[in-house]
């Protein structure tokens, strides 16, 4: 009998310091906790998780490719190809912007890049509430990516309601990068100014005017100036890549 | 003539060949949807626009202004075709400046300032649901952004049921709302704000950005930033006066102290190299951040933020001074400056210790407390120079090299001119021309014309690509021919006369005296009148016969003078490797010089007239030694040329691409080379090849004369100048 009960007491402080241990790795690692609590997650920050990689994926290539995703006119450099901002294929001659409208060229190219993502996160997303017993209504919407001051906003005009033990309904959708990108792209166009007509800039009176940019310059090839932009305080690096007032390498 | 008439025919071809391939021609758009580039008709898109012109010449390609109106941006120098390609873009010839809608402005928004057009500005306000003002009057960007906003900034106090919150720096607008009460120009700290138990925090201070530069500020204890640090200003603190302490915490105040390294004033500035961080040394009096300096330790020496110099990179110049370059005429130097330009252009010149093969100039900075290195252009394209700014402040910049102009100069007074980066090389021109006096003139050698004009600095070239220009220029600007000519007996080896042409062949010192035409080409060559004792010990051993006597060069310059008895000229001895032919010193002369003169007459001796015409002019070099030095110098200061030690110190590859080969021939009756012996290599970059030249020496084909007086047959063109017949004997200076 003795032998009996105390086997029992055994496990019943066996099982006394399993549940112990699990509600303390329940309030100790909270993945453990949002995994069990996904039926309850955000929309919005389901989208906004969906998105955030492959956003932030293209935002850098575009970044290191010059302001394009598919290059034309461009220079293999340290492993990418980097687009000409400005370009003329002369000897002694200023070069030609070769994209006027870069920060409108760059959001179209991210917004139409992101799209087949954007689309696709929705449907998980209606997918994923259904799968848990919610009624899921939804409109899509316009999607565009946008290039603010130190960050990058994405809005995805979908309209998301759901319904289960009462409605919730969700209008646009936002996700936001801490990207400095849209300075990076007006001190790009400064660079192209100077690349028009002078040839190029010294970094330093750029560093001196943005205590907050880094900027290199090189040389890659004969000709060619590449300026590498990197903001040290929100993130985000640009390559600017120019040919203006070149001249042959040796004596004619 | 009909021979004539077919090169010029081949040539007229040739150069229509090279229009045709070569010309340029321009796509509106490619298959691959690039606009304006330079592509053949086939790889245009569809049904666009062609030329055959550069896209710059086109009317569909013109550079003009690019305007996006939705956007408020303007692009410049834009292609038209490019512009238009864009959605919502028009295209307008005029230049930027010139159209009122491109233009830039300062946009206020709040606090914040933009440097943007009127329509950008109504964008980012629009983006960020705020008003904003537009300043057409601020045109550039520095009056924008140093544009100080005056700003009804205070003390903001929130009173809850529980208690009451304070917070500084917020606007007047910001602090609205039924419990909120804002006082202008107030610190939390202020006696005046009852309730409010905000006070000065001794210890912690903080690190906040104010315009361009980040600024350490005291903190208080509700945690709010107050003023900019002055440790004099802390309540209490015996070094302040007690009613400054006690405004300095009531109210919102300008910095007054000074940074130094005591670390007691935190009114960091950007511009002069100081920014807030953490305290390491010196240690703050209260809290934990000082004004951190931005210079850098570099090589043992102290550089401030925004200082830069030149880097002591491989097989450059080291801290080449800016004067060098940027000295326009007008420039007043000191001769401090002017010494010491003069000392860098001489020590230039030594092309085997400085801008030799793989070197390149890189720019170094002080910024942030980082050395950030800058490289120039490569090959040298670009040199980094230096000037000490203010005391112990230097910048430097890269610039150009302007090698180009060099050889569009053509005397050594322009060509060694401070505001050139260009260097006289003594000897032969360009043209190959004899630009020299007739010798019995006074100063017959024209050190201003005799000459080329090089660079100062040498570009780079590639030289290991097979298919650049680079070996193509070293080997054009470098190689020379030179055809010595040498009299023999008209008897030949048919009398006992010496010396005979055998003995010609076998006693090296007959070759120099008995040559008459660019003498300076033989080796040894004035052995005896040069300067350089190296140059003679390693010549000397190799060829026999060795003078003994040795004269200056001075007396040399007498012989070719030919003056009148003025002068006094005994007999040459046979033991100076000098020209004794009268022909040296006259044209069409023969025979040996004898006298106290040299005459040049149309018969030798029998008339005592001097023919001033049949006098040559001086030679382009006196001796081997200055046709050598020449050539070598020049080659060296051309470019990547020659014989030299690159940057790790190897000149192995090198040692091919610089040589002196000679040979012997015999030349016919009207003195044009015909048949040749061996050619010997008999110099190379690391010196004379010992066994080659013997060889050479040694070689056992004389110089033949076929019968008859020989023929000093040499042209004349219509300047003047003396020239060699072509392989047909003919005068053709074309």
């Amino acid at each position: 009998m003795k032998t009996k009960r105390g086997q029992v007491t055994i496990f019943i402080i066996i099982a006394v310091v399993v549940v112990a241990f699990i509600a303390l790795a329940y309030m100790v690692y909270p993945k453990i906790k949002s995994n069990f609590q996904t039926e309850t997650k955000n929309p919005q920050a389901f989208i906004s998780e969906c998105v955030e990689d492959e956003l932030n994926e293209y935002v850098d290539l575009i970044s290191k490719q010059g302001g394009s995703l598919d290059p034309k006119l461009y220079l293999p450099y340290a492993g990418y190809n980097t687009s000409y901002l400005c370009h003329t294929p002369e000897n002694y001659l200023s070069c030609a912007p070769k994209k006027p409208f870069l920060q409108k060229d760059i959001e179209d190219e991210l917004t139409r890049t992101i799209t087949p993502q954007v689309e696709a996160c929705f449907n998980s997303l209606q997918l994923n509430y259904e799968g848990k017993g919610y009624d899921v209504q939804m409109v899509p919407g316009k999607i565009k990516i946008k290039l603010l001051p130190k960050k990058i906003i994405g809005t995805f005009d979908y309209k998301v309601t759901l319904t289960k033990d009462g409605t919730e309904t969700y209008n646009l959708f936002n996700i936001m990068l801490d990207n400095n990108l849209y300075e990076l792209i007006k001190i790009s166009d400064i660079i192209v100014e100077w690349a028009i007509v002078y040839g190029k800039i010294d970094p330093i009176s750029i560093m001196a005017a943005y205590s907050y940019i880094d900027v290199k310059r090189e040389y890659p090839t004969w000709g060619d100036v590449i300026y590498i932009l990197k903001d040290k305080e929100v993130g985000g690096e640009f390559r600017v890549l120019t040919r203006s007032f070149a001249y042959p390498p040796v004596p004619s | 003539m009909k021979k004539r008439i077919l090169k010029f025919v081949i040539i007229f071809i040739f150069l229509i060949l090279i229009l045709f391939v070569n010309a340029e021609s321009c796509c509106e758009k490619t298959i691959n949807n690039q606009y304006c580039v330079e592509a053949s008709q086939e790889e245009c898109s569809g049904n666009v626009a062609y030329e055959e012109r550069a896209c710059r010449y086109t009317t569909f390609c013109r550079r003009g202004t690019c305007i996006n109106l939705d956007e408020g941006s303007c692009s410049r120098d834009t292609e038209k075709a490019l512009c238009l390609s864009k959605s919502g873009a028009s295209w307008d010839e005029r230049d930027r400046d010139e159209i009122a809608v491109c233009q830039k402005g300062c946009a206020i928004f709040g606090t914040k300032t933009a440097f943007v057009t009127e329509i950008q500005a109504k964008e980012l306000a629009m983006d960020y649901g705020i008003s904003y003002d537009f300043r057409e009057d601020l045109n550039n960007e520095r009056e924008c952004t140093s544009l100080v906003i005056s700003k009804d900034v205070g003390a903001c106090v929130e009173r809850k049921d529980y208690e009451t919150d304070c917070k500084n720096y917020v606007l007047r607008e910001e602090c609205s709302g039924e419990n909120f009460e804002f006082y202008s120009g107030l610190l939390c700290t202020a006696d005046e704000l009852e309730g409010v138990d905000c006070a000065p925090n001794s210890k912690e201070t903080m690190c906040y950005e104010e315009g361009t530069s980040t600024k350490v500020y005291f903190k208080d204890t509700c945690g709010n930033r107050a003023n900019v640090y002055d440790a004099s200003m802390f309540l209490g603190n015996k070094n302040g006066n007690p009613k400054e302490q006690k405004e300095y915490w009531t109210y919102i105040k300008e910095p007054s102290c000074i940074v130094d390294s005591s670390g007691n004033c935190g009114d960091c500035d950007y511009i002069g190299g100081s920014v807030c961080g953490e305290a390491t040394t010196p240690n703050p009096k209260y809290g934990n951040s000082v004004c951190q300096s931005m210079s850098c330790e570099y090589h043992g020496k102290t550089y401030e933020h925004g200082e830069s110099w030149c880097a002591d990179s491989p097989g450059t110049y080291p801290h080449l001074p800016m004067k060098l370059v940027y000295n326009p005429a007008n420039l007043d130097l000191t001769q401090k400056e002017i010494d010491n330009i003069a000392k860098v252009r001489e020590e230039l010149e030594n092309t085997d210790k400085y801008n030799i093969p793989g070197s390149r100039y890189y720019k170094l900075v002080c910024w942030d407390g980082e050395v950030k290195p800058y490289e120039c252009m490569d090959y040298r394209q670009e040199i980094c120079v230096e000037e000490e700014i203010v005391s112990g402040f230097t910048h430097a910049e890269c610039v150009a090299n302007d090698y180009l102009s060099c050889s569009d100069i053509t005397n050594n007074e322009q060509c060694e001119s401070t505001t050139n980066m260009c260097r006289w090389v003594q000897g032969y021109r360009v043209d190959r021309k004899n630009v020299n006096e007739k010798a019995y003139k006074n100063e017959p050698y024209n050190e201003e014309e005799q000459g080329t004009c090089v660079p100062l600095i040498p570009p780079g070239i590639d030289f290991w690509n097979p298919e650049s220009n680079g070996q193509n220029y070293c080997t054009l600007a470098g190689s020379i021919v030179e055809i010595a000519q040498y009299e023999t007996h008209w008897m030949g080896d048919s009398i006992d006369v010496s010396p005979s042409r055998a003995d010609v062949r076998d006693k090296y010192l007959e070759k120099t005296n008995r040559c008459y035409s660019s003498c300076y080409a033989i080796p040894g060559y004035g052995v005896n009148f040069v300067g350089d004792e190296n140059y003679k010990n390693e010549i000397e051993p190799l060829i026999r016969d060795v003078g003994s006597k040795n004269r200056d060069l001075e007396d040399l310059k007498k012989f070719t003078k030919a003056k009148n008895s003025e002068l006094g000229i005994s007999q040459i001895e046979g033991n100076l490797f000098i020209s004794d032919r009268r022909g040296y010193y006259c044209e069409g002369a023969t025979g040996e010089i004898w006298g106290d003169e040299i005459k040049c007459s149309i018969i030798a001796g029998k008339n005592t007239n001097q023919n001033e015409k049949k006098i040559r002019k001086a030679p382009i070099f006196w001796t081997n030694e200055e046709w050598f030095n020449s050539i070598t110098t020049k080659t060296g200061a051309l470019g990547d040329c020659g014989y030299k030690e690159n940057i790790v110190g190897d000149s192995e590859g090198s040692i091919l691409s610089e040589y002196i080969t000679s040979e012997w021939s015999k030349v016919n009756k009207k003195g044009a080379p015909t048949g040749s012996s061996t050619e010997y290599k008999i110099w190379d970059g690391s010196g004379w090849i010992k066994e080659n030249f013997e060889n050479y020496l040694s070689e056992n084909t004389g110089i033949f004369r076929v019968g008859g007086e020989p023929n000093m047959t040499t042209c004349v063109d219509e300047d003047g100048y003396t020239y060699y017949p072509d392989s047909n004997g003919e005068c053709n200076d074309d």
